[in-house]
């Protein structure tokens, strides 16, 4: 079995009880001892014959995987070739999306408004807190796929904005 | 004592109230929200009363939905907690007059502390210092010729503000306007109000509380300070008690001036009187009052040893408080740390999602007030906080290490958290050496990232999906969530959504 989380290529392959498993091209030997209710107790072997025990706590979410290991949790994103993301709050393409999930608060402009870099264009709000999404660069309003008082997701586009001409 | 009492909030704080009634031999009703039917203190309470759909205007801020249902259920009293209707003199008064009790102050001292702009007039009456500003401001032109005369950077805020909603520091004319207008807009949003105030801003400024409180018989006393100073958007995030920079003298000058604030407004029950402190000058300007419980009460519990929940239960029954300031005591170290549902690197954004595990640390000298339990929704309706971590040691260096250990002992998966940068905060130096400041956090960690996952992490992401793969589809193509791990019927499960 292969995967990849973050930038990492991991690959796994059974070999009697413990698996046999090469991370980013290093190659080491795992077994899990005990693993119940999201609680994983995995002993390590290095090719030099080391072995060391870990606790490990894993969650699966979507294609997001968390795992506290040593009183740190780590984040990864499990990618299958997709492993498209938008930096939060930015724009691509002329998109611009949402930073955060929450509800929009007002929406400041209408299609076809020329826009000035700065400027706020819609407010989402997110447990009592307003974030302010502004135009990134001069410009003119190409659709405003959202409404006041949706719902809306991390990353959902609020705003399509066309750049305008030097 | 009452028989029954409601709590008018939820998450942790009407929890926390909630285990006072019970050792206290008070029957609780809780109150939810269609997006909490399932939440914590839902199940916490002996009752639980639909309030109405999730909007918080219809639900935990609708004052006749919560005396209706103390009504219904045959409560005798309310508790208000904190946030929410707490700081509101018109629910304190309307319970009054429906034949309930309101527990916390008089709806008179709710309403002289809570206008920001009125109680700073008052307390520079009673002699209490304050911070230069103007009050009672309406037109743009007004702001900017008082912003003006003050000298920038200005501070412009919710005269009936508080935990730095409706707040927004200014430094230039330039950004007057937007900083008005998204300022009242977020004040009539949390308060229904959207009167502004301006003062000046203390830069490099300490924050630094203390705790009063008051019977209904004229006695109150203080019980000590709570450093505040780490925060991130004007909101705390770590508070212990007590502050590495108060000398006994300071400390008793700052307690006098909050009992005094507190008497000349004619306060009963918990209340906070917050100072700005500026340690160069070693000097503290009365900031605002809280006329509530605060979140961070437990860390003033800690060091004076008293159950400040359920004394408030107990004066609003019309019990004394029987100590004297002489009998008081502030023992030992307590810190605080408020676990927020946020995107650290993403600039402390809300985050919202399952909680797909919540394992708590335990240990000697160690409190947790959680809202949340694995399996919990947190939505984009109510305040970021999830849970409390609350410790105490012998002296400050012991509560901070403490607190690491508790930290690391905190599993919380699902909804992105601070838990990783507040063991950053704790490891800094400054820190250690108590030179945390109000903009502290934005400055010396402002490039924090959260920790880089090591070959131990990815074995185990890659052992827990190869774990509960059924064999046959261990080299199935890379589809995602070929495996489902988290969804097969293999022993081994992964914490997931319910």
């Amino acid at each position: 079995m292969k995967l990849k989380l973050d930038s990492h290529s991991l690959e796994l392959t059974p070999t009697g009880k413990s698996y046999m498993l090469k991370i980013d091209g290093q190659e080491l030997a795992a077994e899990i001892l005990r693993a119940e209710n999201g609680r994983m107790e995995l002993q390590l072997r290095q090719a030099d014959g080391s072995a060391r025990k870990v606790t490990a706590y894993v969650s699966s979410s979507g294609a997001r995987r968390w795992v506290t290991l040593g009183g740190q949790t780590f984040v990864l994103a499990k990618s299958a070739g997709v492993g498209k993301t938008r930096a939060s709050g930015h724009h691509t393409g002329g998109e611009l999306v949402s930073p955060m999930p929450g509800q929009v608060r007002a929406v400041l402009v209408n299609p076809g408004d020329a826009v000035t870099k700065g400027q706020t264009l819609v407010i989402v709000e997110a447990m009592k807190m307003e974030i302010k999404v502004a135009a990134p660069f001069d410009g003119m309003v190409k659709k405003i796929p959202v409404k006041t008082g949706q719902t809306v997701e991390r990353e959902q586009v609020l705003v399509e904005l066309e750049r305008a001409h030097e | 004592m009452f028989n029954k009492i409601l709590i008018a909030n939820r998450g942790e704080i009407a929890i926390r109230i909630m285990r006072a009634c019970q050792e206290l031999g008070v029957r609780s009703v809780a109150v939810y929200s269609d997006a909490d039917a399932e939440a914590l203190h839902t199940r916490f309470a002996d009752e639980a009363v639909l309030l109405g759909p999730a909007a918080p205007r219809e639900s935990y801020l609708n004052i006749e939905k919560f005396i209706a249902a103390a009504k219904s259920t045959g409560a005798e009293a309310i508790h208000p907690g904190y946030g929410f209707l707490s700081e509101n003199a018109g629910f304190a008064a309307a319970v009054k007059e429906a034949g309930l009790v309101f527990i916390g102050p008089p709806a008179s001292a709710i309403r002289a502390m809570g206008d920001k702009a009125e109680s700073k007039i008052s307390m520079k009456a009673a002699g209490v210092p304050t911070v230069p500003g103007a009050e009672g401001l309406s037109a743009l032109e007004q702001f900017l010729a008082a912003a003006e005369s003050i000298g920038y950077p200005v501070l412009v805020k919710a005269a009936a503000g508080g935990g730095g909603k409706g707040m927004r520091v200014v430094r230039s004319a330039r950004e007057m306007p937007e900083a008005l207008e998204s300022a009242r807009r977020e004040s009539q949003n949390a308060f229904g109000d959207e009167r502004l105030l301006v003062e000046k801003y203390v830069e490099n400024a300490h924050h630094i509380e203390i705790q009063v409180f008051g019977d209904s018989f004229g006695h109150i006393v203080h019980l000590f300070e709570r450093e505040c100073s780490v925060q991130r958007r004007h909101q705390k995030i770590i508070e212990e008690s007590p502050s590495p920079l108060l000398t006994p003298e300071l400390r008793a000058e700052m307690g006098a001036a909050a009992v005094k604030a507190a008497g000349a407004v004619g306060y009963q029950n918990a209340g906070t009187v917050e100072f700005i402190f500026d340690p160069s000058a070693a000097s503290f300007y009365f900031l605002e009052m809280n006329t509530r419980l605060q979140v961070e009460h437990p860390v003033t519990e800690l060091v004076t040893g008293l159950d400040l929940a359920q004394w408030q239960l107990r004066v609003a029954a019309g019990e004394r408080f029987p100590f004297a300031q002489v009998d008081l005591t502030q023992r030992g170290h307590a810190i605080e740390c408020r676990l927020y549902a946020e995107d650290v690197p993403g600039g402390f954004l809300p985050s919202t999602g399952p909680v797909l595990q919540f394992i708590e640390p335990r240990g000697p000298g160690i409190r947790v007030d959680a809202g949340i339990e694995t399996g919990s929704q947190v939505s984009h309706y109510y305040d970021p906080l999830l849970a409390k971590l609350i410790v105490y040691a012998e002296d400050r260096p012991a509560a901070i290490r403490r607190m690491l250990a508790a930290l690391r002992g905190t599993v919380l998966h699902g909804v992105l958290n601070n838990v990783d940068f507040l063991q950053a905060v704790l490891l800094h130096d400054d820190f250690a050496a108590g030179k945390v400041t109000t903009r502290w956090v934005e400055s010396a960690l402002a490039g924090w990232t959260p920790p880089v996952a090591d070959f131990s992490a990815l074995a185990a992401a890659a052992l827990a999906e190869m774990s509960g793969a059924r064999p046959q589809q261990s080299t199935a193509s890379a589809e995602p969530d070929a495996f489902s791990p988290w969804k097969s019927g293999s022993g081994f499960r992964l914490g997931e959504t319910r």
